[in-house]
């Protein structure tokens, strides 16, 4: 089942720190620091979850057509994050849990069977 | 001393661009030569004198205690105190440059204070250079050089620029972050104007953004070019260097010599060029250490009867 950035943050009680374009669906999830290797194998459509949370985030994520980046661990989203988010139209949402434990909460919201 | 010419507001373009890319770490010299506090004089002329130099910092494990010059020199040898060690004759109030600096910058440094030559630390305040005025006109120089050469490799490869709209040209600076991906952006906007296939301007979009890293990571900054034709993109990025050594090695995947910081923000996992060789269909690299190097990656964007990528390029082995 796909989500908007908005149902997903609800479900997973993350926060929805930036709302992203007002179509995006999140199909699937890529969990990955290295930003070569989400930008050659995410699929698109895909939220990123990662712990990083500087602008080239949202660059990577615009390049490879992913709509979200699911920022793990609390790590801070600085402004300038934002700032590129909102103009960008990505999704930017944030969580205390760690990348593990949030890969599997977006899998069983995206209702993906294992 | 003469007065370096690095007015920028009266400079050609290309020129302001070019200095405004080259750092201080460019053009210092990093095989430092350097005395002891303890050394005597006696020695640090002789060492001066062997290596045909007129001042020498004193360093003692990366830290700089001062500096000597021949003018500290000469008087000592005209009080007749050359036997005294190095720390009583240095001067301890150094001005000194940081790496990382703009080399305009250090380029003033001459004029306001006079001095021949200006130790070079890193953030972290160790001695990792020197630069003297001569230092900084070879490095131009040499820049200029690159420049030219690029201008006219440009020449021979571009038949008719001005009379083809569809060549978009980025300047891409060295460890400029903070606009990584806007030459990506742009590429990716028109192609999609152009109502290419989504694969396809995704597979142009990850070319475009591996160059533009590499470009910031990697080279002294350099030169994004994307040619639309009807039925292909063609990106080339080109760089002033320093160029790559072994390029079978740096098209390994997983192969990197990205820094500690550069790891940390999440780039330098050496997969740039092995990335960008998976999405091309055709891929050229060549690169000269000392010179630059020049990566071309095209694309097919509407599918080919002989189609070289299975479902749009993703799930190769």
């Amino acid at each position: 089942m796909t989500q908007t950035p908005a149902s997903m943050a609800r479900a997973l009680g993350a926060n929805l720190v930036c709302s992203g374009h007002p179509s995006a669906v999140i199909a699937a999830g890529f969990t990955c620091d290295l930003l070569s290797e989400v930008i050659a194998n995410a699929p698109a459509g895909a939220l990123l979850i990662t712990v990083l949370g500087h602008p080239n985030v949202v660059a990577v994520a615009v390049a490879a057509d992913l709509p979200a980046v699911l920022v793990c661990q609390g790590r801070a989203i600085p402004p300038e994050t934002r700032t590129a988010a909102d103009r960008e139209g990505i999704a930017l949402l944030s969580t205390p849990m760690n990348a593990f434990d949030a890969s599997v909460a977006v899998h069983r919201i995206l209702g993906k069977t294992a | 001393m003469k007065v370096l010419p690095l007015a920028a507001e009266q400079l050609p373009l290309v020129l302001q661009e070019l200095l405004f890319t080259l750092k201080i770490r460019d053009a210092m010299t990093r095989a430092v030569v350097a005395v002891r506090r303890k050394d005597t004089l006696r020695q640090a002329q002789d060492l001066m004198r062997t290596r045909g130099i007129t001042g020498v910092p004193v360093v003692e494990q990366d830290r700089l205690f001062g500096i000597l010059s021949m003018d500290d020199i000469l008087r000592a040898m005209e009080a007749g105190r050359m036997d005294e060690p190095v720390e009583r004759h240095m001067s301890t109030r150094v001005v000194v440059l940081e790496e990382d600096m703009p080399l305009t910058f250090g380029a003033t440094y001459f004029d306001k204070y006079g001095f021949g030559r200006f130790p070079v630390l890193s953030r972290d305040n160790r001695l990792v250079g020197i630069l003297t005025s001569r230092d900084v006109s070879s490095a131009l120089l040499m820049a200029l050089y690159r420049e030219f050469d690029k201008l006219e490799s440009l020449r021979a490869a571009q038949v008719s620029p001005a009379a083809d709209p569809a060549v978009l040209r980025f300047r891409v600076q060295r460890f400029d972050f903070e606009n990584a991906g806007k030459a990506t952006h742009e590429i990716k906007k028109r192609l999609r104007e152009r109502g290419a296939d989504p694969g396809r301007v995704r597979r142009a979009a990850v070319a475009a953004y591996e160059m533009e890293m590499n470009q910031i990571v990697h080279s002294y900054g350099g030169t994004l070019f994307c040619r639309i034709e009807a039925d292909r993109v063609e990106i080339t990025a080109e760089d002033g260097g320093p160029g790559i050594p072994d390029v079978d090695e740096a098209l390994q995947e997983g192969f990197t010599t990205a820094t500690e910081w550069i790891k940390s923000l999440g780039f330098g996992a050496g997969m740039g060029l092995a990335n960008i060789r998976r999405v091309a269909d055709t891929f050229e690299i060549r690169s000269e250490p000392g010179i630059g190097t020049r990566v071309r990656a095209g694309i097919h964007l509407a599918p080919a009867t002989e189609e070289p990528h299975p479902a749009g390029g993703e799930g190769q082995p």
